[in-house]
Parts: C-alpha cells; sequence; structure tokens
C-alpha cells in the first residue's frame, strides 16, 4: 500500500502540472437572481486559492439549472497562471462547472537496471510494449482519472446537477452547496459506477488558512455508504481533494487512481 | 377577523375551554446612525421560523431590477427569498436611521416560533437577531438587545 502510493506520487510528478490541485473558483456562488455573468478561474495550483498554471480551454463543462450541458460559455482565456471565463447565467438554479476529460489517461511504469531505476511511459501496456525493455521488471499500469468541480447557484437551489451520472467516481453534494452553513454539518457520498465507496481519503483546506497560518488540512474518509461529513467552523472558501484507489483498473490497467477536485463556499449563518 | 375565526374554529375542533391564542406581535425596532464614511440605508429582513417552516413579515430593499444584494441577507435568503413565496405588500424600501414600528399576524397555527430579524449594510455589517416566543406562557414581553446594525428590538405579542 505504501509503496504503491509513493509510486502513485511519482506518476503523479512525473506528469506536470497534473501534481498539482485543480481549483474551479467562482467569484461567488450565491447569487440573488439570473441574468448574472460570474467570473470563473481555473488554476493548477500548490497553495490553495493561489493562481499558478493554467488549464487546457478544451475541457470545461457547464450544465444548467436543467442538467444539461451548456454549449456556449463565451471566451475562455488561458493567461500564464489560470484559465478565464465569465460564465452566463440565463436562468435560476444550480449550475455544474467541471474541467476535467471523460477520458483516463493511463501511466506505465517498470523499473530496470541494477538500482531498479523507475522509469514511466504515457499510455497503456498495450500501447508502449514496444519502448518497455525485455529486462523491465515490475511492469504496472495505472488509469488515473481527474477532475474538479464546483457549484454556482442563482436564487433558487435545483438538484439537477447534483444527480450521479453512474459513471466514473463520482462525489455527490448530499447537502447541497447552497446550504453550506458554518457551523452546520456538511455531507458528501463517493460513488464509483454508481456504487457507494468506502475509505475514499477525504482531505480539505481552508482559504482562511492563507492568513491564519492554520494551513493543516482536515482528514477524513467516507464510511460503508460512501458518506462522509464535516463541520466548519467558520465561514470561506475551502478546496477538498478526494482520492480513491482501487485495484478494478478494467482490462487496460493493473490499478486505478481517481481524484475529484471540489472547491466550494461556506456561508456565514 | 379572518384570523378570529380560525383560531374560533381551531379552539372549538380541540374543545379547547381555554382563551385563544396571541398572534398578534408588535414589533418596535431602530435603525442606527453608524459612523460611516460611505453610508448606505440597510436590507431589514423579519419573518418567524417554527421548524422547517417559515412565514416572512417584512423586507426592505433597493427597489427595481438593479437589485443584486438580497442574497446578502444570508439566513432570510436561505429560509425565504430564494424561494418564490408570494411577498407582496410585505417588503419596501430601505429606511434610514430612526425608530420603526410595525405590527404582523403570525400564523396562528403556531403556539411556538422563533421570530428573526437581519440586517445587512452595503461595506457595512450584517447582523442576526432571533429571540423564541411561545404564545401559551403569558409572557407578553421580549427585548434583543441591540447588535451593530439594529438597535434594540421590542416585542410585544397581543
Amino acid at each position: 500500500m505504501f509503496k504503491a502510493t509513493l509510486c502513485a506520487l511519482g506518476l503523479l510528478a512525473a506528469s506536470g502540472a497534473m501534481a498539482h490541485e485543480l481549483m474551479i473558483m467562482p467569484s461567488k456562488s450565491i447569487i440573488t437572481k439570473a441574468p448574472a455573468t460570474v467570473a470563473v478561474d481555473i488554476s493548477a495550483s500548490h497553495g490553495v486559492f493561489r493562481f499558478d498554471k493554467p488549464v487546457g480551454v478544451d475541457n470545461i463543462n457547464v450544465y444548467g439549472a436543467d442538467g444539461k450541458p451548456i454549449r456556449n460559455i463565451g471566451t475562455v482565456v488561458k493567461s500564464a497562471s489560470r484559465t478565464s471565463f465569465d460564465l452566463p447565467m440565463q436562468t435560476d438554479g444550480t449550475y455544474k462547472i467541471v474541467y476535467g476529460s471523460t477520458e483516463p489517461m493511463y501511466m506505465t511504469s517498470y523499473t530496470i537496471g541494477k538500482r531498479d531505476t523507475h522509469k514511466r511511459l504515457r499510455g497503456t501496456r498495450a500501447e508502449v510494449q514496444d519502448q518497455i525493455p525485455a529486462d523491465a521488471k515490475n511492469i504496472e499500469t495505472v488509469k488515473m482519472n481527474r477532475y474538479g468541480m464546483s457549484f454556482v447557484t442563482a436564487k433558487m437551489p435545483t438538484n439537477a446537477v447534483l444527480e450521479p451520472s453512474n459513471e466514473g467516481f463520482e462525489i455527490i453534494p448530499v447537502t447541497h452547496p447552497a446550504d453550506y452553513i458554518n457551523g452546520e454539518e456538511i455531507e458528501f457520498q463517493a460513488m464509483l459506477d454508481g456504487k457507494a465507496v468506502e475509505g475514499v481519503d477525504i482531505t480539505i483546506k481552508a482559504e482562511a488558512g492563507l492568513y491564519n497560518g492554520e494551513l493543516e488540512p482536515i482528514t477524513l474518509k467516507t464510511d460503508a455508504k460512501g458518506m462522509a461529513s464535516v463541520e466548519f467552523e467558520n465561514a470561506g472558501r475551502y478546496a477538498a481533494t478526494f482520492g480513491y484507489q482501487s485495484d478494478e483498473a478494467g482490462d487496460n490497467a493493473d490499478k486505478a487512481f481517481y481524484t475529484v477536485f471540489y472547491t466550494f463556499e461556506v456561508v456565514y449563518e | 377577523m379572518r384570523s378570529l375565526v380560525n383560531k374560533t374554529l381551531l379552539a372549538a375542533t380541540l374543545g379547547m375551554a381555554s382563551i385563544t391564542h396571541a398572534t398578534t406581535v408588535d414589533v418596535t425596532f431602530n435603525i442606527p446612525q453608524p459612523d460611516a464614511e460611505r453610508y448606505a440605508k440597510p436590507y431589514v429582513a423579519i419573518w418567524a421560523e417554527n421548524g422547517r417552516n417559515a412565514e416572512h413579515l417584512l423586507v426592505w430593499h433597493l427597489q427595481g431590477e438593479k437589485d443584486k444584494w438580497l442574497s446578502d441577507l444570508r439566513r432570510w435568503w436561505r429560509k425565504i427569498g430564494r424561494y418564490d413565496h408570494q411577498m407582496d405588500g410585505l417588503t419596501g424600501a430601505t429606511k434610514g436611521p430612526g425608530q420603526y414600528s410595525k405590527t404582523f399576524e403570525i400564523n396562528d397555527e403556531w403556539d411556538t416560533f422563533t421570530l428573526y430579524f437581519e440586517a445587512a449594510r452595503e461595506n457595512g455589517g450584517r447582523s442576526l437577531m432571533k429571540t423564541q416566543i411561545d404564545t401559551t406562557d403569558g409572557h407578553q414581553q421580549y427585548r434583543i438587545p441591540a447588535e451593530d446594525e439594529l438597535g434594540d428590538i421590542l416585542i410585544t405579542i397581543n
């Protein structure tokens, strides 16, 4: 397990910006009414709520109050430290912003030589077979799937965008994102292909930590029903990372790593 | 008149011999004059809650299309504002510093409820004040001590 984790870290580090935490940062998560425009920044960063690296413009998906994708989100700008757009909210309700490819990424690694040097290749084992030397050992392919999400609500909260698709790794906000209040319980549920997942590692960082020195994240795990709950003493912005490793990774990989980055606002009572 | 009929009916169906419950609430409160460089009149909301139910009583906010700040009355927004409640006659323009008196009729099926007051001022503070009211215990007056955005609140149950 420890080895696997180290290996995973190595893999993530190998993929550049992939090692960073992904943050989708809407300028506001609760809007009085539509029509409204909400500035959204997406950045991959080591520090919470600090812009560092931009993301590709192609993998941004926005779902409207009816749960359907919104095709035209206007101009998306990729600048040096972040990727930005203005979310057009034409109707009231809850919108979901997702960044990430639905396609998993494959990494194949092996060790070689007297010192067991770690080598990594991008692709499934079949795809990179030609590049693996005959004397390679510990060949392993990992399937990685990661995405970021955030919600914005104009006027009345709606549930269409919270419904699970029952495909892949999903984090369902059981407590509605427009109802995150300090001092009240906030619940999430983790699902893999529609089934509750136990043991998902959750780390939550508060933006306030940048200013009060409390950067130690809150950590928790999902229970047998895939549920986890947390209560925040203070209102503010938070960045949660949900990570899960599975040995069931389909035909093309030995292991699967799933990660969801979820940024949200807790409002004061 | 309608509420009187309701109360009588309720008393009759329950076979109660006691006097009918008080449901009229007089509220006196004060909007303070803060020493603010850029003063804006506060948004003010008053409502009653009983469990998960809420009854809207008053909201003073900026009138017209430009009003984007109603959701800054945080609790009121979550309990009432964001849902399409019928609020005709229960809204008004924002008011400046001064003493105000209002009389409300509260759902007379509620023996106990919590009366909430929320005030939020642009570039200023926000105060959320509340008191639980029991209409059956004979207690007639309640006072909520002042906070930054609302002065002392005096509540009289009739």
